[in-house]
């Protein structure tokens, strides 16, 4: 497979990894500001749930593709990045689980406290894993030539 | 073969299945939402689809990397499928803000300056938003209270029960008559009949009452069979002891609004601001207590003194015409002769002949394959028009039936946007 060159830089990466974890960590504050009720926080969270969302889709494809798994470091952070993605479908999941059982009041309540635990798990392992990629990219024998 | 081997392959597998399902509801959405599957598929799939699309992602990024790292024609074509899969995922959502813009004209169209001044403090502020369908909208819950399973009609053989959400406060309230659906034959108040909905709406200061109105039993039927119905009937237990056909149910739902009528202090109703809510079948009952309470067809069946406000029908059954087989008779078997019965029971009839029609909301998703959009809203519309009389048509983009069972979703945030807003306009909101 061609990688993108640019992806490989360490600079791009760099940014790329420190942006994911900002705007991850953004999204959760902004979350829990907006369950205030103040509509522009609200549009602001959207906006970085998606957006930090695609990106910590795309960091974990990028270390499944550049990561070198015959170094220790690389073989963690390997298994991290699957971790990671099944921590997302298991949100995901809790988003659409939750809100049928709201639909439906299976438990005699609202339980949209699912859904908001689901993700705030699933931006946390994206800080995570952003964070470390961010910090082992000095490390030149993680990374694939 | 080694552990690691099995394994992968049992992974491979699972992503396979993964994609292949996801692929077959995205074509069943797309282009067959008229057949059994595909309605179904509708009901639920639009409003959650985005969010699925994680599973058909992961599942093509293993099979690429297990199976096809070096395969170019095969990575393609993995690739157009999840794309495929994907287009079919957003294509609702890129839509919503000409289902919004056209909803918004609609009711500009109606109700003028007197829509663009609606006091609009404590009503939900935009149609859609994505915080709302991930996290939820918020509902007050210390607005209201509610009371459930209160008896207004026993009649020997059952005993028919409401659910009642009462806004905190003096009252009167304006009542909402809250009719599920189900197709006659399925079905049930609480649970089955959003009650989110009716929560939302007790919070902003409506008596809501969810009521049981009876239900066809299909093993009555000739044949005993009420196609997918029968299985669906066969799933959940039957509620009632007696078996009531349309006719019936009306009947019931008649009663239910004599006994308001007669309670209406003890319930905090104002029966000079009535609206009813149904949806699909229940949309069908909805639609004959609009256009039927003050109509010599059904002289004394509700309420002498209420005043319907506005008719609210979601994704409702507007028309039914007898077939050359009949199957649909002893839906609604009554005293007047079959061909008038068909009259009656149906609001593209019943308008003809109605003196007095409240206006009415229609809210129906354009890929409903059960209650088909087109000749069930759409024709309607059209004719209520044509005859001078209020009628608004919501359209919910790419929705299917049942599209408020998600009620976090789109269908359901711009529903209760609207709804919210048209009962607010008729009460003399603005």
């Amino acid at each position: 497979m061609h990688v993108i060159e640019q992806l490989k830089s360490y600079t791009a990466l760099r940014a790329y990894t420190f942006l994911t974890s900002l705007i991850l960590s953004l999204s959760i504050l902004l979350s829990l500001v907006g369950v205030l009720g103040n509509i522009s926080i609200q549009a602001a969270a959207s906006t970085n749930i998606i957006l930090g969302t695609l990106l910590e889709l795309f960091q974990i494809l990028i270390i499944l593709q550049l990561v070198n798994r015959e170094n220790e470091v690389g073989w963690v952070l390997h298994r991290f990045a699957y971790v990671t993605l099944a921590v997302m479908i298991l949100s995901f999941l809790s988003m659409v689980g939750s809100t049928f059982l709201s639909s439906f009041f299976i438990f005699g309540r609202d339980v949209m406290i699912i859904a908001v635990i689901g993700y705030i798990m699933q931006a946390s392992f994206g800080i995570c894993l952003s964070s470390i990629t961010y910090h082992f990219l000095q490390i030149e024998d993680v990374w694939h030539e | 073969m080694k552990t690691r081997q099995i394994q992968r392959y049992i992974i491979l597998l699972l992503c396979y299945v993964c994609i292949s399902i996801f692929g077959f509801i995205t074509v069943l959405y797309l282009f067959f939402d008229s057949s059994t599957l595909g309605w179904i598929i509708t009901l639920v799939y639009p409003g959650v689809a985005p969010l699925l699309f994680i599973l058909v992602l992961t599942s093509g990024v293993v099979i690429i990397r297990f199976s096809f790292m070096r395969k170019r024609r095969e990575m393609l074509i993995v690739t157009a499928i999840c794309t495929f899969i994907f287009i079919g995922a957003i294509i609702p959502y890129s839509l919503i803000p000409f289902g919004i813009a056209d909803a918004d004209q609609q009711m500009r169209s109606v109700y003028g300056t007197q829509y663009t001044n609606l006091d609009t403090s404590g009503m939900r502020p935009v149609p859609y938003s994505v915080f709302d369908n991930l996290f939820g909208m918020p509902i007050d819950e210390s607005k209201f209270s509610v009371q459930y399973n209160i008896p207004y009609l026993d009649n020997g053989q059952d005993t028919f029960l409401f659910d009642w959400y009462c806004p905190a406060g003096e009252g009167p309230f304006p009542v909402i008559i809250s009719i599920h659906g189900g197709a006659w034959v399925i079905g049930n108040k609480g649970g089955m009949n959003i009650p989110l909905f009716n929560r939302y709406f007790a919070s902003r200061g409506y008596a809501v009452f969810d009521i049981q109105y009876g239900l066809l039993d299909v093993s009555t039927l000739p044949g005993g069979s009420f196609g997918v119905f029968s299985t669906f009937s066969s799933l959940i237990p039957f509620p009632y002891n007696g078996s009531y056909n349309i006719e019936d149910q009306i009947e019931n739902i008649g009663y239910f609004t004599k006994m308001l009528e007669l309670n209406s202090s003890r319930y905090k109703a104002d029966m000079n601001n009535v609206f009813v809510v149904g949806r699909s079948a229940g949309g069908n009952l909805a639609s004959l207590v609009t256009l039927g309470y003050k109509n010599p067809l059904f002289a004394g069946n509700f309420s002498a003194n209420m005043t319907v406000r506005g008719g609210i029908w979601i994704y409702p059954v507007t028309n039914i015409t007898r077939d050359s087989t009949g199957s649909f008779n002893p839906f609604v078997q009554g005293n007047l002769p079959i061909e008038e019965q068909y009259k009656k029971l149906f609001a593209a009839s019943l308008i003809s002949n109605s003196t007095v029609v409240p206006p009415i909301m229609i809210v129906h998703g354009s890929k409903d394959g059960l209650a088909n959009y087109e000749i069930q809203a759409v024709s309607f519309y059209r004719l209520a028009n044509s005859l001078g009389h209020r009628c608004i048509l919501i359209t919910i983009p790419w929705a299917g039936h049942g599209f408020d069972y998600n009620f976090y979703g789109y269908g359901g945030q711009i529903s209760t946007y609207y709804i919210e807003r048209f009962m607010a306009l008729e009460l003399g909101g603005g």
